[in-house]
């Protein structure tokens, strides 16, 4: 009894807050590459995005968990010395773990880590052995407003960064990796569930 | 938020290694010296062969191999369908012209290419005939065919020097092949083809 009852005080704010989120936007990426040897850079055009998150609160201060996991496609462009070109697109999902808080106002922080898995539509140049899952951190601000009592408008600005490399870089010789950012702006929907 | 920008700031490239291990690739007429490479503009680059050759399947390999080397899509190719509409004309027959060979145990190999040294172009279609030299049941031949097709796609790539100076037996552009695939040698040393200037411009077919 003792327990059940504990389970609904923690279950009632929970249920009332989670939220869940779905944003589209767009999301620019550095070189994946910038090869000083070759004088070769390969980088991902600017790639439609979406994204789908679920929101929860961690407790009684304004804090909260966000879980999200986002879809990108974008066409490798390739510049240097040997000319330019667009090589196969690579699919970028990543899925991450992000602590909010408030700033000032309808303005919130976001700050965490997680995955990039890059997933190439053909086994080609750097990408050759398949796909290749990298570790990132992100950080950034959401505004929201409200629309309704159970919807908000949410703009995401995010930037994020990590250190690439693949297993075909690595067996022709590039030892160390390439440090990637890249930055997203996205706009969606928060709904209260 | 500062330690991620602290990570920002901190913006390193990927170390790049040396290309060291490479031979002669280019070619040697007269006093000149000719180089090729296929633009990007040309990609990919279109291979036919006959659905029924015993070739076709080492000529996908022989792709594999050489687009495997390259880190940026310098060499792509494809196999089409119509050779009205191909580059590179590949024939399971004797070659009917003098072309750069390769020999191996049982079987030959040879590309031929109609330079124009006035305008230094390269007319398309380029012809690559791989045939054997013993009964083609023999054991054997299919290594001698995947030998020697990678081999000629070197050459098709623009590995071009016909003596095939500095190439050892452990690389498959060695004169007379026996090495089963791309060394590391023979990589680096295509990669260079493709960061270096080419003097022969390709036409034709186009």
């Amino acid at each position: 009894m003792r327990s059940a009852l504990l389970l609904f005080v923690l279950a009632g704010p929970l249920a009332g807050q989670t939220t869940v989120r779905l944003m589209a936007g767009a999301v620019s990426s550095s070189s994946l590459v910038n090869d000083d040897i070759l004088d070769t850079q390969l980088r991902p055009a600017t790639a439609p995005a979406v994204s789908a998150a679920i929101s929860l609160p961690t407790g009684r201060g304004p804090w909260r968990l966000v879980a999200e996991g986002t879809y990108a496609r974008a066409p490798l462009d390739v510049s240097g010395s040997s000319g330019t070109d667009r090589l196969a697109s690579v699919a970028m999902i990543t899925t991450l773990v992000l602590f909010e808080g408030p700033v000032a106002g309808p303005i919130r922080w976001q700050l965490g880590g997680g995955a990039i898995f890059y997933r190439p539509s053909q086994r080609q140049g750097v990408f050759q052995d398949g796909m290749t899952r990298r570790w990132m951190v992100t950080g950034g601000v959401t505004w929201s407003h409200p629309l309704s009592a159970r919807m908000t408008l949410l703009v995401d600005g995010r930037l994020d960064t990590e250190e690439f490399s693949t297993s075909a870089l690595q067996r022709y010789g590039y030892e160390s990796q390439q440090n990637v950012r890249r930055g997203t702006l996205m706009v969606g929907i928060e709904r209260r569930l | 938020m500062v330690p991620l920008l602290l990570t920002l700031a901190a913006c390193s490239n990927i170390d790049s290694p040396l290309l060291i291990h490479t031979y002669d690739f280019r070619d040697i007429e007269g006093a000149d010296t000719l180089t090729f490479h296929w633009p990007r503009s040309m990609l990919p680059v279109r291979v036919w062969v006959a659905d029924d050759s015993p070739l076709r399947p080492y000529v996908e390999t022989a792709i594999d191999r050489w687009q495997g080397a390259f880190l940026y899509g310098e060499f792509r190719a494809e196999l089409v369908s119509d050779s009205n509409h191909a580059d590179v004309i590949v024939r399971n027959d004797a070659v009917d012209n003098g072309g750069i060979a390769a020999r191996a145990k049982q079987c030959v190999g040879e590309v031929d290419r109609e330079l124009d040294l006035v305008a230094n172009t390269v007319q398309l279609p380029m012809h690559v005939f791989v045939y054997a030299i013993v009964s083609d049941i023999v054991p054997g031949i299919d290594t001698c065919y995947s030998v020697t097709m990678t081999h000629e796609m070197g050459h098709v790539l623009g590995i071009i020097n016909p003596l095939h100076a500095g190439a050892t037996p452990d690389d498959v552009m060695y004169a007379d092949p026996v090495f089963d695939g791309i060394s590391e040698r023979d990589r680096e040393t295509a990669v260079f083809v493709y960061h270096s200037p080419s003097s022969l411009t390709a036409i034709g077919r186009r």
